[in-house]
């Protein structure tokens, strides 16, 4: 199990623990469901659920190998929203947990939650697509990705829209 | 310059994520322009916020469902 070494890790208070233990959990589950899955060999993997803890919507059936793999995707775009991420969803944090342990307000760390669920609900319902392709032999659906944009227009900015 | 270009979209989408019919339009217009990629981008993300949305917080149905159901 890749677990951070314990021994040399300086508590800085309650949230700093559970932000590093957000991370551990992360790669237990993820390994847990890549055992799992090798064990089933195209059975059924491990599914889990993306809530939100700050609004009331329904929760989403998710894979947690899809998860994992569209979070590293997001790392490559915007690397601030995975810990975010990993915290909310595999720590349990609060908004308010969230914003102390990255040291930022919690209208920010709001901000980026709504941000890093629409781009990973995105990402996730690509993958599925993707997959229902290869199954299918349909040609692979367009990308919604930076790659695939073509011309490059000068940079937009609403003023006072990041609250930083 | 990769980020510059996420700043982007999340900057318009977190200006949108609050609006809605006639005005979210105006402002994707405004802000996006002629670029068909930026526009594209926020309005993919804007459509999942509304799939996450129960029917009794929606109030019209915005544009970005055209974008994911023609892709």
């Amino acid at each position: 199990m890749r677990l951070v070494d314990l021994r040399r890790v300086r508590w800085q208070n309650r949230i700093q623990f559970f932000a590093i233990a957000a991370r551990v959990m992360r790669r237990v589950l993820v390994d847990h469901a890549r055992g799992h899955t090798a064990l089933k060999r195209g059975g059924a993997r491990c599914r889990v659920s993306l809530s939100d803890q700050v609004a009331v919507t329904p929760a989403r059936d998710i894979d947690l190998l899809d998860l994992d793999a569209a979070l590293d995707k997001l790392g490559t775009t915007n690397p601030r929203l995975i810990d975010l991420v990993v915290m909310r969803f595999f720590g349990g944090l609060t908004i308010e947990e969230t914003a102390e342990a990255v040291q930022s307000s919690p209208a920010t760390v709001k901000r980026d939650w709504i941000r890093a669920r629409a781009w990973l609900f995105r990402e996730l319902r690509h993958q599925v697509a993707a997959r229902s392709d290869r199954v299918s032999g349909r040609q692979p659906r367009a990308s919604c990705s930076r790659d695939a944009r073509r011309v490059r227009s000068p940079s937009v900015r609403l003023s006072g829209s990041h609250p930083e | 310059v990769i980020s510059e270009s996420w700043e982007d979209v999340f900057a318009v989408f977190d200006a949108a994520v609050a609006t809605s019919g006639v005005e979210r339009d105006a402002l994707l217009a405004r802000e996006c322009g002629d670029d068909a990629w930026l526009r594209g981008e926020v309005e993919s993300l804007l459509a999942e916020v509304w799939r996450a949305l129960p029917c009794h917080m929606t109030r019209s149905r915005p544009v970005s469902n055209r974008v994911i159901s023609s892709g």
